[in-house]
């Protein structure tokens, strides 16, 4: 099992390197630089900038060094731990990254603890109870919240409230609040900018994710097995959970795999929305400027949670299914 | 809010924060404000949150635009003297300045800039091995010939310019930019920032990297000379400033501005959110980039609730947007098309203006061939000056068809059989209208540009709408790999000569960057490297003077600048600007406009005080000239001097 575990991290670092040389290469693709950016911004409505300070911002920026040697400033630095700066706020990437960390997990988590407690249980009335008129309401949802893109539910919740409810519109906290030690009114504060995020980023996942549970446990009620469980006079309750979902749930635990870069760059377009300052944006708008260090980086965070999540799926099912061997 | 922290001791009394003579912002709108509230802003990107702040603030400039760009004023500079040929500059600085942190301001922090960071006084040879200053010498600091000035201080609050040739618009460019984070930095907080510099702590700084990281306007350790210092920044989510207790500014009755306690500004991601913050009255006040003509509606509509006033105020643009050909165009065929003036001057009278301003600019500005901006102080002095600029403006600009066709028969561009115009020798002409790809479908520019492509069209020109990638464009404009630019506008001034870049090829944006780029390298090595090659194959590609390929107009724009930049009478040199105005009366356009001086957008919460109405601007000056960069609006009207009429109703 060690041994298991230290062959996959070994790899997973070489396969980083890889991923890091690869997606810098791309990420610098298309012609111009962050330069471009600047300098369009600078010269906003027609302002001007003049040349000798152009150069001086290519100097610095390096944008006129080969790719190559953009990359080895880049990946050697940051082997010892150094990110580079963010050309766009000359901040620290690591500061950047570490700034927006805790709420994209916080939002994401929750979302997701969320999603998990309202989903399996439906998933499971929805497919022990067939055809029946709950069943039929609860797919109706479904459909309605695998269907409506989520930042158009955004969008929508963000104007209603605001209007009716004198919703604040962006951030995480309102300013008289925002320098204030925890209280109850923060707290409220605080729930009042993000709930709609969450309400979001619930109800897309909750809909796709009943409908999986639902499908898979139909799967697993016309086995064998549990035919005979039942044939046993075991409790219904007792063949469903324990019989039943226990092998229903195995693709949620594969998802794990995948579960975690999701969970930092998942709610990027409702971020956008609602101004939150999490990773989505910040990767989205890395990209686009070509900001090559902040975009590197989180490529590279985002290739790293995959694998580890990978490796935690795998561990967890071997777990949860006995018949699972990982050697 | 300052009144108690004297009272606890934490802070001296007023008259020792302020200098011996503090300034007085001398607008005639002005009223004396109460003190405190808050000022909420919102912005849609990082750097609005701290950086647009900062460019509201005219604090750190030695000098300040007044009037629109009519006067200069003094800045931290309280008065200042050239010799008689415009070559050696003496500046005062007031007297007990201090920076936000209460360290004196003197001409160390001047000098730390120039000598530290830029290099200057020849300190660059001092460097450690291997670094390069951080800054390049801005304009102002070379003389009308082009070398380097040497700065001297003679004392804590004197300083001078020596340059080897008369510089006579050293003034007009010290009062360009908010300075310090936007445009050349000149004032730097020595004693904060000397922790940071290489060249001082060669073994504990490499390079640059944290000496640039300190020194940025959201960095809240970093002091300031401004009216509001920055207390908090969050990164995507919000800045926070304060009042700053050391501001060296009082109004007519001698209070200490500013009057408004705190400056919030919420950063919002996306741009309609961003307008639902002004609709649903989230914000205090807006500054045109934020909303366009096309949202006048909706947040008129919105007043009544948002509480949020819309103004206007003159944007000065020469012309909204505009399209140019590339006179250093690589195809040989289509460049010789491209620099023949009839060809251009058919193409002008072509294209129906009136529509575009009724489409697009809710028919406001006037109508105009292009211009430089009519905020110009060359088009304002007197008579001759008002009809030099009515005789560029309305040179090409009738919407006459007949009369285009008429041009293009005679130059030989006749039409083929199939209707279509064709090149002088037969050769078909097709005109590629190219424009980024990630342009706003409806925006001002795409809706002006199918309008242009239908008006050509009409007289029988093959004119095709050719998206291009936005990225890397610049690069391929510089190579002459692009034949049009359609996406821009005329901003600049407040004169021609700080900013000529649209009057003359001076680098590389504009309608002859081969030309440029060859002005720019001019008196340089590579000046004589590669004449054996094709412009167009040079590294960087370049146009030198007397070539066969250097058009003689642009010789003849060149020559008269040269020698407006070491004429030290204004007269004389206004004189020259006409001339060279002649030469795109004669053998342009070499740019086309739309309209000029457009409005723009300035929100304005009731009961925000001392922000100027148009009416205001007018009285004093030219009634707003909000788009250059070069005079900062609105820090040229002096945000410290706001305030609310209810400052208790307005805090966080």
């Amino acid at each position: 099992m060690l041994n298991f575990i230290a062959r996959r991290l070994v790899n997973m670092f070489f396969l980083l390197i890889v991923v890091s040389f690869v997606g810098f290469w791309i990420i610098q693709l298309p012609p111009g630089s962050i330069l471009d950016v600047q300098i369009q911004r600078l010269r906003m409505q027609g302002g001007n900038l003049p040349e000798s300070m152009i150069q001086a911002l290519r100097d610095r920026y390096g944008v006129d060094d080969p790719f190559y040697v953009q990359y080895w400033k880049w990946i050697s630095r940051s082997l010892q731990g150094d990110f580079g700066t963010s050309f766009e706020t000359d901040q620290k990437v690591a500061e950047r990254i570490y700034n927006r960390l805790g709420i994209s997990f916080g939002l994401s988590l929750t979302a997701l603890l969320f999603t998990w407690l309202v989903a399996i249980p439906i998933g499971v009335y929805s497919a022990t109870h067939r055809y029946s008129w709950p069943d039929y309401l609860i797919t109706f949802v479904q459909f309605l919240g695998l269907s409506i893109p989520g930042f158009l539910l955004a969008l929508v919740l963000l104007i209603t409230a605001s209007r009716l409810w004198d919703q604040p519109i962006g951030g995480l906290f309102s300013p008289q609040y925002a320098d204030a030690p925890w209280s109850l009114a923060k707290l409220w504060d605080f729930i009042r900018h993000v709930w709609i995020a969450i309400v979001v980023l619930a109800i897309g996942a909750t809909a796709g994710l009943t409908r999986v549970m639902r499908a898979n446990l139909l799967d697993v009620l016309n086995m064998q097995y549990i035919q005979t469980a039942r044939a046993k006079g075991l409790k219904e309750s007792t063949v469903i959970w324990k019989h039943a979902v226990r092998n229903a749930i195995h693709p949620l635990v594969m998802s794990l795999g995948t579960l975690l870069p999701t969970l930092v760059v998942g709610e990027t377009l409702t971020a956008i929305i609602l101004s939150l300052p999490t990773i989505g944006p910040l990767y989205l708008d890395a990209l686009r400027s070509q900001d090559m260090y902040l975009a590197g980086t989180i490529l590279v965070m985002l290739s790293a949670l995959l694998l580890v999540g990978n490796l935690i799926a795998d561990l967890l099912l071997a777990w949860v299914d006995p018949r699972v061997r990982l050697e | 809010m300052l009144a108690k922290l004297v009272q606890e001791g934490k802070l001296p009394p007023v008259d020792e924060r302020l200098p011996k003579n503090p300034y007085t912002p001398p607008h005639s709108w002005l009223t004396v404000g109460k003190y405190g509230g808050v000022l909420k802003k919102t912005y849609n990107n990082n750097w609005g949150i701290t950086g647009f702040i900062h460019e509201m603030q005219y604090g750190s400039s030695p000098l300040r635009w007044l009037k629109d760009g009519l006067a200069i004023g003094p800045g931290f500079v309280e008065s200042w003297e050239a010799n008689a040929d415009a070559s050696k500059w003496t500046f005062k600085i007031r007297e007990g300045i201090k920076w936000s942190d209460g360290q004196p301001f003197t001409t160390k922090d001047i000098m730390y800039w120039w000598e530290y960071t830029v290099g200057g006084n020849g300190k660059e040879k001092e460097y450690p091995a291997g670094l390069k200053p951080i800054n390049s010498p801005p304009d102002e600091a070379r003389s009308g010939t082009g070398t380097l000035m040497t700065v001297n201080a003679p004392d804590d609050y004197t300083f001078e310019m020596v340059f080897d040739a008369p510089a006579p618009l050293t003034a007009d460019r010290l009062a360009m930019w908010v300075n310090m984070f936007i445009g050349p930095a000149w004032v730097m907080p020595r004693h904060y920032m000397e922790q940071f510099n290489p060249v001082l702590s060669p073994d504990k700084y490499k390079d640059w990297e944290e000496h640039q990281r300190k020194f940025n306007h959201n960095n809240p350790d970093c002091p300031r000379l401004t009216g509001w210092k920055l207390d908090i920044f969050e990164e995507g989510v919000r800045a926070v400033w304060s009042r700053n207790p050391y501001y060296w500014a009082v109004d007519k009755e001698g209070n200490q501005l500013p009057y408004i306690d705190q400056i919030i500004v919420t950063a919002v991601k996306d741009k309609e959110i961003e307008k639902l913050a002004y609709t649903e009255g989230r914000a205090d006040h807006a500054h045109f980039h934020s909303q366009g003509l096309a949202d006048v509606q909706s947040l008129r509509d919105a007043e009544a609730k948002s509480g949020l006033e819309v103004r206007f105020w003159d944007s000065g643009s020469g012309t909204g947007s505009l399209y140019f050909f590339n006179m250093d165009f690589k195809d040989e065929k289509m460049r010789a098309v491209f620099r023949d003036p009839k060809f251009r001057q058919a193409l002008s009278h072509a294209y129906n203006r009136a529509d575009v301003q009724k489409a697009v600019y809710f028919g406001l500005g006037e109508l105009t061939t292009g211009t430089f901006s009519p905020k110009a102080i060359e088009y304002n002095i007197n008579d001759q000056g008002k009809q030099v600029y009515a005789a560029w403006r309305d040179s090409y600009v009738k919407y006459d068809p007949a009369l285009a066709e008429k041009i293009l028969d005679k130059a030989g561009y006749k039409k083929g059989p199939d209707g279509k115009r064709t090149m002088p020798d037969g050769s078909p002409l097709q005109i590629q209208i190219t424009y980024g790809a990630d342009q706003a479908p409806g925006g001002e520019h795409l809706s002006k540009n199918e309008r242009l492509a239908r008006d050509w069209q009409a007289i029988g020109l093959d004119a095709v709408l050719t998206p291009i990638p936005g990225e890397g464009a610049d690069e391929k404009w510089r190579a002459g790999e692009l034949p049009m630019k359609t996406t821009w506008e005329v901003g600049d001034g407040p004169n021609h000569l700080v900013f000529p870049s649209w009057l003359v090829a001076d680098e590389t944006e504009r309608w002859a960057p081969l030309h440029g780029r060859g002005y720019t390298l001019r008196g340089t090595a590579s000046e004589k490297e590669e004449l054996d090659k094709n412009p167009w194959d040079r590294n960087p590609p370049r146009i030198n003077r007397g070539e066969p390929d250097y058009m003689p107009a642009i010789a003849r724009l060149h020559e008269l600048f040269d020698k407006s930049k070491v004429e030290p009478d204004a007269m004389k040199r206004h004189q020259l600007v006409w001339d060279m105005i002649k030469v795109h009366i004669d053998e342009g356009p070499f740019f086309t406009g739309t309209i000029a001086n457009p409005p723009r957008i300035i929100l304005v919460k009731k009961g925000l005080m001392n922000v100027p109405t148009r009416d205001d601007l007018l009285k004093e000056g030219l009634g707003g000239f909000v788009n250059p960069w070069i005079i900062p609006s609105p820090a040229t009207y002096d945000p410290e001097t706001w305030y609310w009429d209810n400052p208790e109703a307005h805090t966080a």
